[in-house]
């Protein structure tokens, strides 16, 4: 992204949020189980991002800056949130005005939510959001390994042993207990 | 290929980028070998697991919430850079000109505009509407009389200063289940406690939705003066609001200042609508059962102000006939349901631009079969005319789209040459809120 300045710089910054905010807010959501959350951590990360005006050139790729920052501010979210986190999804915020359809596929959101977490939540962490960055995101390995700054070899290696974990816990129980 | 080195490196079957040479040795390996192919089937059914069957969609107001927050940052910035060069410049005689005109701003009594910390007159403001508030929960029925400056078919919200007034009436009932009715002449929309029914007569059009459908979309604050309150009660915590009280002859008069809501880089949508405009609301209550009496709305438009909404009567708790929360349709006209769930192959996964180059396209080529899914909100009445009016047009350009407003979809500027001869430049509306994100014609031909 080029320095420019004011209702230029806002109009080109606009371009980048329609290129990433849909990615950014699934990985977000798939990462807090909250749309609102969601919301409020990807606003935040995008605005940080246009405070960078200026040492943008240093931030070689926005987009391994954008997943890495919402990546960060998602591992934070959890730290503050880790004891209420259960509550959270329980009540699943539904606003009175909303149409039907569409609370109720914010309801199905939140279950797909919990189904997914619950089969990845005997993964160590590193294995667990290598997964997700691959699966849920579509990233490449190399790509991964921009994100969580570890070499390639490393990405493979979380993804392979989490596969193999998970099918070893297929295996062994014949079903997985999707820990709802 | 052996079967050890096959399971060692089966994971790279599932990277994006892998080598093809590697990818091409696994397969063949997986084509001869039965015990490799199954565990490779194995590790395709864990990943299949793990994939969401549903995806979520950002709000379409991410977007415009941080371009309105960065642009209100430009804009603090730009006012401070322009005041500091007023001060370096400035002679003692002005600075002491603003030390009167900062007295003279501190004394004026009852004048609030909210810094973070509620002052006064938001305080009592908020306590007069959390009285107004609870007597209105008592309420069992209202029949609301109002003049709105807008057009008596079109939208709800839509309001313009050059707008003749039209006569609105609300009914509501308000024990359960709710009943309302909204009437503007040209178009009624009634909730039967279970469903919205939409009737526009000169259309001969009936559409049937759920209760939260979006027929009435700002009026719907207004057949629930909770909600109105409710509503002041929070721009009273507003930065940008600012408040007046005054009492007098058995009467509570507030009046509240707003700045306009909504993405205004492009100002299309701009003083469309009370929300998106810079208004005043002027509530007169009953100081006695704090009921709402009446209330008006002004449009401040480059310091001109225009009446935009005014009440004329509010009667409560009076007798209404349960007839008015039904509308029966002249024979041979049938409620269509409106869906949230519309499909369509091609209007899904493109731009805004995109699905109005093929709208046009095909209303230049009378393709009409090829765009018959971006019209859920026209009907046999309305359809026929734009197929009279659009078939056969020459499209001379379609230009980049663009949000305004709190509208939810995008407009596209387009310029064509209608097969009247006519050239028509306009903005087309096109949304995508629904399930499947496709893009229906919302207006602007």
């Amino acid at each position: 992204m080029k320095k420019s300045t004011g209702r230029n710089r806002l109009k080109e910054f606009e371009n980048v949020i329609t290129e990433f905010q849909e990615q950014l807010f699934r990985f977000a959501f798939f990462r807090t189980g909250s749309l609102a959350d969601s919301q409020d951590i990807v606003q935040d990360v995008f605005i940080k991002l246009y405070h960078l005006n200026g040492h943008l050139s240093s931030v070689n790729n926005i987009r391994y800056y954008l997943f890495r920052s919402i990546s960060n501010a998602c591992t934070d979210y959890h730290r503050k949130n880790k004891k209420y986190k259960f509550e959270m999804l329980e009540k699943a915020d539904i606003p009175d005005n909303m149409h039907e359809e569409e609370a109720s596929h914010q309801m199905l959101l939140v279950e797909e939510y919990k189904r997914i977490e619950g089969l990845l939540k005997d993964l160590p962490d590193e294995q667990a959001e290598t997964i997700r960055l691959r699966v849920w995101d579509e990233m490449s390995f190399a790509d991964i390994a921009e994100i969580m700054e570890v070499p390639v070899t490393t990405v493979k290696s979380r993804f392979k042993y989490g596969i193999d974990k998970l099918k070893s816990k297929i295996d062994k129980k014949g079903e997985i207990n999707y820990g709802m | 290929m052996e079967c050890n080195e096959c399971k060692h490196e089966m994971y790279n079957l599932f990277d994006l980028e892998a080598d093809q040479t590697l990818v091409a040795g696994l397969k063949e390996h997986l084509l001869q070998c039965p015990s490799c192919a199954n565990d490779y089937r194995d590790m395709e059914n864990v990943l299949s697991m793990l994939k969401p069957r549903l995806q979520p969609s950002a709000s379409f107001l991410l977007k415009q919430n941080i371009i309105n927050h960065l642009s209100k940052e430009e804009h603090k910035m730009t006012e401070k850079i322009s005041k500091t060069i007023k001060l370096n410049s400035a002679t003692k005689k002005i600075l002491s000109i603003a030390a009167v005109l900062v007295l003279i701003m501190l004394i004026i009594p009852f004048i609030g505009k909210n810094d973070g910390f509620m002052n006064s007159t938001a305080k009592a403001a908020n306590s007069f509407l959390k009285s107004s508030i609870d007597a209105t929960r008592l309420v069992k029925s209202m029949v609301m009389k109002l003049k709105v400056r807008t057009i008596a078919r079109d939208n709800f919200s839509l309001v313009g200063t050059k707008y003749g007034m039209v006569d609105h009436t609300i009914w509501k009932l308000f024990e359960k289940p709710e009943k309302w009715r909204i009437d503007k002449g040209e178009r009624i929309v009634v909730f039967d406690g279970k469903n919205q029914y939409l009737w526009i007569p000169e259309f001969k059009e009936g559409i049937k939705a759920g209760r939260n459908a979006g027929f009435i979309e700002w009026f719907k604050i207004l057949i629930d003066p909770e909600s109105i309150l409710l509503k002041e009660q929070a721009s009273t915590k507003d930065k940008d609001s600012k408040f007046t009280m005054d009492e007098k002859d058995g009467e509570l008069y507030m009046t509240i200042i707003s700045k306009a809501r909504g993405n205004f880089i492009n100002d299309y949508c701009k003083n469309k609508s009370i929300e998106e405009s810079d208004n005043r609301r002027e509530y007169t209550f009953d100081s006695n059962t704090k009921l709402l009496k009446g209330l008006k709305i002004y449009i401040l438009d480059m310091e001109k102000e225009t009446l935009i909404l005014e009440t004329e009567k509010i009667d409560y708790n009076i007798s209404i006939d349960p007839a008015f929360f039904t509308i029966t349709l002249p024979k041979g006209v049938e409620w269509k349901e409106l869906s949230n769930n519309i499909k369509s192959e091609t209007f899904n996964n493109i731009t805004s631009k995109r699905a109005a180059e093929l709208i046009f396209d095909a209303m230049a080529k009378n393709n009409w079969d090829s765009i018959k899914d971006v019209w859920p909100l026209f009907n046999r009445i309305t359809m026929p005319i734009i197929k009279k009016n659009y078939g056969g047009l020459e499209v001379i350009k379609i230009g980049e789209s663009f949000k305004s407003g709190l509208y939810k979809g995008e407009f596209v500027p387009y310029e064509v040459k209608l097969p009247d001869g006519t050239i028509k430049k306009h903005n087309i509306a096109l949304r995508n809120d629904n399930k499947n994100r496709v893009w229906i014609v919302d207006g602007g031909l």
